[in-house]
């Protein structure tokens, strides 16, 4: 299929997708909902970014619309990008922050401070992450506020299209639902990772159907953080993990980031820089050795840890709810989303693209066509699942193919067989004979060879029983109606922080905002000061700092334990560097002492 | 709600139930904190030097030497405050012997006892029988 879908039944499909269209579910504060591109459109401005870097407009605010988007880049060579927002005046940016009139996270109640649930390593990289924003570029705090008063202004009470596309592959019907947004707020209204213009997000159902009826919803996948493959999919009777309502599943939407969750809660995004290999090394063994942390924590040195709030207390679009769907269909009617392959908003140029707009729906930023958009069932992990009505069929056929490799072994293991009598009674017949030595060798090699072989068969044969039986049992289960567990898919999947554990006291959370800033102060005076015990000083400091935050925390022992710990390393290097000669001397004595030992007790 | 001081009694409580450490590991630390806690002693106020040991200042040697003891007693009544005493102190004491091999006048016996006591103490059996490996 090519990346323009032609349903051959509009009307059914916008049916279909009606059936099963979403409820998502804000956070109180958020101020950009799903709106129609074309809005956008029309207060848009087309730039591109010719290869010498010179951005020049193509197209001025009101000369855009969704067919002429495509026409005016078809014979462009730079990368393009629309731009609606400006930094706003100051008059409007003085208005926009007073109370009653903020046009950001109003009525937003931050959680407990993202910064108090990381260590001052993270800490520090968070103001590494900070600064970086300086030098790779970012999305002027202005602009997210200019953008959010031309939305409250021009698009704010419009309609909230979702743009649906129905796609049918391998027996499974998939339902995509795309929302288009202003901007993303996420970095500068609720502390997140990033900011961009324009955002588009998306969630994805699978259905199946029996004998040609009605799609039954089997699979939900909304697009998140982090995640990817099977961990974005929810299984349609999960009701721990997917609400439903009358056949319509609830979202979640980040604040301001717009992600997608099943569940409402406090979402803990984290970035990690990159350190190199040897740190992971040296954290790996001494965490092995001393602490009590999983495989995937020792590996985690220097998480930057993001807050996304989806508690869904804020405004609900969708079926029933205070504003409602105005579906539109996302096929060739719509050639703004096929043919227009540049960035929905300004181009930073940011080399992490965090800050960089997104392409459209069907395509990456660089030009490319999304996984999501030509592989959703690749991109979900479904691609390797039939539907539910197709996998006994599927274990059926696949236990014929079975039964004749089988077979086919069994021949080869009885032919082998005999090939190796055979071998073996000519080796007895000539093996004593002085002329025939050089046939002896030749035939123990044979032998040696078709033993090799009949091992190989023989335990091919025997897995492939065991596989016979996995498939019988499965099929048995599968007849019984029984269901493998809801998240057996998965191994790792989003789930919102405990409330309990980042129940974190203001005093911690006065002290991770202010530490990093404190603590580079008092270096910077302690090496002014007093400069001949500057290092003293500094380690002093930096050990008090710890020891502070650990009391706060309440984890004075780790500390006191990895310290100590820490402090004998070292002194065992030194002492193992000072005293080699005798180490080695007194290791050889007790090795020798223990060998004499154990002989002993074995004549004793 | 529970308070502080019923929540660490509570955690004692579930040190003693927890299986004791080994001999082995257990013998070694009370046998240097106790000789440490002596020897302290008698650097602080006698002219006697374990081996060259350094001299402190009595009155601290002296509080060290007391909480060696307090250490020692809270380990073999198998509370969870003397091993955190008995790490604080071994840490401590492994520091303050880096510190003495940085400038030049090393002490390298203190130094191998008090990491020998520092490995003992952080062993997983050692912190699972003093719930030194919950926060």
């Amino acid at each position: 299929m090519t990346a323009i879908d032609r349903p051959a039944n509009p009307t059914g499909d916008l049916a279909l997708l009606r059936r099963h269209e979403p409820i998502v579910r804000y956070t109180q504060g958020e101020a950009f909902f799903p709106m129609e591109v074309t809005t956008y459109l029309a207060h848009a401005t087309l730039w591109e970014r010719e290869p010498n870097g010179q951005v020049r407009a193509l197209a001025q605010p009101g000369e855009l619309n969704a067919v002429r988007l495509g026409e005016l880049v078809d014979d462009v060579d730079g990368r393009t990008f629309l731009n609606v927002a400006t930094e706003a005046s100051a008059a409007d940016m003085a208005r926009s922050i007073l109370p009653g009139q903020r046009v950001q996270a109003e009525g937003f109640r931050r959680g407990p401070g993202r910064l108090a649930r990381v260590g001052y390593l993270s800490r520090f990289a968070d103001a590494l992450f900070a600064g970086s924003l300086l030098l790779r570029g970012r999305v002027p705090g202005g602009i997210a506020r200019s953008s959010a008063l031309w939305y409250r202004t021009t698009a704010h009470g419009g309609p909230h299209p979702y743009y649906g596309r129905v796609f049918r592959d391998a027996g499974w019907t998939v339902l995509q639902y795309w929302f288009f947004y202003a901007f993303n707020d996420w970095r500068s209204a609720f502390h997140g990772a990033n900011d961009h213009e324009a955002d588009w997000e998306q969630i994805t159902l699978f259905l199946s159907s029996e004998d040609e009826g009605e799609p039954i919803p089997r699979w939900a996948a909304y697009a998140q953080h982090d995640y990817h493959g099977e961990a974005l999919r929810r299984r349609w009777d999960d009701a721990e993990q997917l609400q439903v309502v009358d056949g319509h599943p609830v979202v979640f939407a980040g604040a301001g980031s717009h992600a997608s969750y099943f569940v409402p809660g406090e979402y803990q995004a984290e970035q990690e820089l990159r350190l190199p290999g040897w740190m992971h090394v040296i954290a790996d063994v001494v965490g092995r050795l001393f602490g009590n942390k999983s495989d995937e924590d020792r590996q985690r040195l220097l998480p930057i840890a993001f807050v996304d709030y989806a508690r869904g207390d804020g405004v609900s679009i969708g079926p029933g709810q205070e504003r409602v769907w105005a579906p539109v269909l996302l096929d060739q009617t719509q050639p703004w989303a096929f043919e227009y392959s540049g960035l929905w908003g300004v181009s930073i140029q940011d080399p992490f693209e965090g800050e960089d707009a997104p392409a459209g729906p069907v395509f990456n930023r660089d030009g490319s066509v999304r996984g999501s958009w030509f592989d959703p069932l690749g991109f979900s992990g479904l691609d390797r699942v039939a539907p539910p009505e197709r996998e006994a069929e599927e274990l059926e056929r696949r236990a014929k193919q079975v039964v004749v490799e089988q077979g086919a072994l069994q021949e080869d293991i009885a032919e082998i067989g005999r090939q190796l009598v055979a071998s073996g009674a000519e080796l007895e017949a000539i093996r004593h004979d002085a002329n025939l030595q050089h046939e002896a060798e030749a035939a123990r090699v044979t032998i040696e060879e078709l033993r090799v072989r009949n091992r190989k068969q023989r335990l091919a044969l025997t897995e492939s029983y065991s596989r016979a039986e996995a498939i019988e049992r499965r099929r048995e289960r599968i007849g019984a109606g029984m269901m493998d567990a809801p998240r057996a898919h998965a191994t790792r999947i989003a789930t919102p922080v405990p409330t309990g554990s980042i129940a974190y006291g203001r005093v911690l959370e006065l002290w991770a905002a202010l530490s990093i800033g404190l603590l580079l102060i008092g270096l910077v005076v302690t090496l002014l000061v007093a400069p001949k015990y500057g290092f003293v000083a500094a380690t002093l400091l930096i050990a008090a700092f710890i020891f502070v935050e650990s009391v706060l925390r309440g984890t004075v022992v780790a500390l006191v334990t990895t310290v100590s710990v820490a402090l004998a390393l070292i002194a065992s290097v030194i002492l193992a560097i000072h005293f080699w000669v005798p180490l080695v001397i007194a290791g050889a004595l007790v090795a020798g002492v223990f060998v004499i030992a154990q002989n002993l007790r074995e004549l004793g | 709600m529970t308070s502080p001081s019923t929540a660490q009694a509570s955690l004692d409580e579930e040190a003693i139930q927890r299986p004791r450490p080994r001999l082995l590991l257990l013998a070694p630390v009370l046998a240097i904190l106790l000789i440490q806690a002596v020897f302290q002693l008698l650097a602080a106020w006698t002219t006697f030097r374990l081996f060259g040991a350094p001299g402190r200042i009595p009155q601290i040697a002296t509080i060290f030497a007391v909480l060696n003891l307090v250490a020692t007693v809270g380990l073999v009544s198998g509370r969870r405050f003397g091993w955190i005493m008995a790490m604080s102190l071994s840490g401590w004491n492994v520091g303050y012997y880096l510190v003495l091999w940085w400038i030049g006048v090393p002490f390298y016996l203190g130094m191998a006892l008090a990491a020998l006591i520092v490995f003992l103490l952080g062993s997983r059996e050692m912190r699972h029988a003093y719930r030194a490996d919950v926060t």
